[in-house]
């Protein structure tokens, strides 16, 4: 199934499914260069990861979202000043005591605030189904007298369920309640060679989820995925429309090792600082952005990771601050 | 999950069908499988990605050898190596109807033996 995705979103070669994909009714939504990467059948496809043009209930998804037109989406956009690196505590760490991270502001990931949290169960990823959110999760000793953002990022199997059980689980309400500085926007997934359809939909899930938050007075931050360049004119023009969003965020979580998605990655990070005035928060690696680029940008580049303070509880040679000291030298060895 | 050309394999999830909400009945509409009203069922706990079902072959097969299944036995290479309990027969049916078929293989975990079954992509 994976072997046909090696495509970047942006090579001109096309297979013969992007001829029979229907994404195309959905322009100026979807633009019509998107079908030419379309490597996987839109048909038969039963919602295996995405809902395609194809699929036979899809009117439905749009319905939930209401339109698939992103400059529908207004939020406030509150600003906090944010530090250039935001530790993220993992659940390991949350009876220990808050002066071990040095950070007036720590992030926190959605699974980590859940009563039940993913798990594998035949080599899959699985979501306990009576899992809740931890509504007492700041009164845990780490967070005391910190803001906390939380990140809310995972595995599609976390942010789908969560996605779908959202009224049943009174999730933003909850959420709404907690007292967190931001939230992140979901980060509902967009893979190369996939159903443009699906992209633009799973778009619009991530920024309604960020207005609903809004709407309750929590600042949103709007998460990016962009892995061609119409998706990024659209986050572009978007954010040129709503100049009062002054931050987004980028899970770069998988973009590891392959080139090609690394590429895909900075290019989106590059346009969005060129073209807009929205400060990224990078949640993942900062690795592949030129010297250049973060010396250029440093004031409107942040970065949050789990590596240092995980390293920290595992390897125990190191303290926390140790450890992020560490990474955060690395992270401004090239300004 | 993510972005870019790879998935992770075995991050793997079914969209469920959006819960209406306007029917101010408080059944849900929408939502996947089983008829009727009630509350929605997710397509993911109804049919999970895998399973595994404990297995008493005659001889020992390699791994990777199919396991096809005839009413609620499970056979290899035509020999009757066990059976499905009726709870995960009712939910291969019930996951057929949405489309969703499995695929079983012999897998050998010590000296156990398991039939494992994949959703088909």
């Amino acid at each position: 199934m994976h072997a046909s995705s090696k495509g970047s979103d942006d090579d001109s070669q096309q297979s013969l499914f992007s001829l029979a994909c229907d994404a195309a009714e959905f322009a100026p939504h979807v633009h019509p260069d998107e079908l030419r990467s379309v490597r996987h059948s839109c048909a038969g496809r039963g919602r295996r990861d995405v809902v395609t043009c194809q699929d036979e209930y899809r009117d439905e998804f749009v319905e939930e979202v209401g339109t698939l037109d992103m400059s529908v989406i207004d939020l406030k956009g509150v600003t906090f000043p944010l530090d250039t690196f935001l530790p993220v505590v993992p659940h390991g760490m949350f009876d220990r005591d808050a002066s071990e991270i040095p950070y007036p502001v720590v992030g926190v990931m959605l699974n980590d605030i859940l009563t039940k949290r993913v798990s594998t169960r035949h080599d899959y990823y699985y979501l306990p189904e009576d899992t809740d959110i931890d509504t007492g999760v700041l009164n845990r000793s780490i967070f005391t007298g910190k803001r906390v953002i939380l990140l809310t990022c995972g595995q599609d199997i976390l942010i789908e369920t969560m996605w779908w059980k959202r009224h049943e689980l009174e999730l933003f309400k909850k959420i709404g309640s907690i007292g967190f500085l931001a939230v992140t926007g979901m980060n509902f997934s967009i893979f190369s060679g996939e159903c443009p359809f699906s992209h633009a939909l799973n778009t619009m899930k991530g920024l309604r989820y960020c207005e609903t938050l809004d709407q309750l007075g929590v600042w949103a931050v709007p998460h990016i995925y962009a892995i061609n360049a119409p998706q990024r004119e659209r986050w572009k023009d978007l954010l040129n429309a709503r100049p009062h969003i002054r931050l987004v965020t980028i899970n770069t979580q998988l973009q590891r090792t392959r080139k090609r998605d690394i590429r895909e990655l900075i290019q989106t990070v590059e346009h969005l600082l060129e073209n807009t005035r929205v400060s990224i928060l990078l949640h993942g690696r900062g690795i592949g952005l030129s010297p250049r680029a973060k010396k250029a940008y440093v004031s409107r580049l942040h970065y949050a990771a789990s590596g240092p303070l995980k390293s920290a509880v595992i390897r125990k040679d190191k303290s926390p601050s140790e450890y992020i000291q560490i990474f955060v030298s690395r992270l401004t060895a090239a300004l | 999950m993510g972005s870019g050309g790879k998935r992770k394999s075995n991050d793997t999830v079914r969209i469920n069908r959006p819960i209406k909400r306007d029917s101010g009945t408080g059944t849900g509409g929408g939502g996947n499988g089983g008829g009727g009203g009630g509350r929605p069922r997710d397509i993911n706990v109804m049919c999970p990605p895998a399973f595994e079902v404990g297995i008493k072959p005659p001889k020992s097969y390699p791994d990777g050898t199919l396991v096809t299944v005839k009413k609620d036995e499970l056979l290899v290479q035509g020999e009757s190596v066990g059976k499905l309990s009726e709870k995960q027969l009712e939910m291969m049916i019930e996951c057929g109807g949405e489309g969703i078929q499995y695929t079983g293989k012999v897998v050998n975990k010590g000296n156990k033996a398991y039939a494992r079954f994949e959703q088909r992509v």
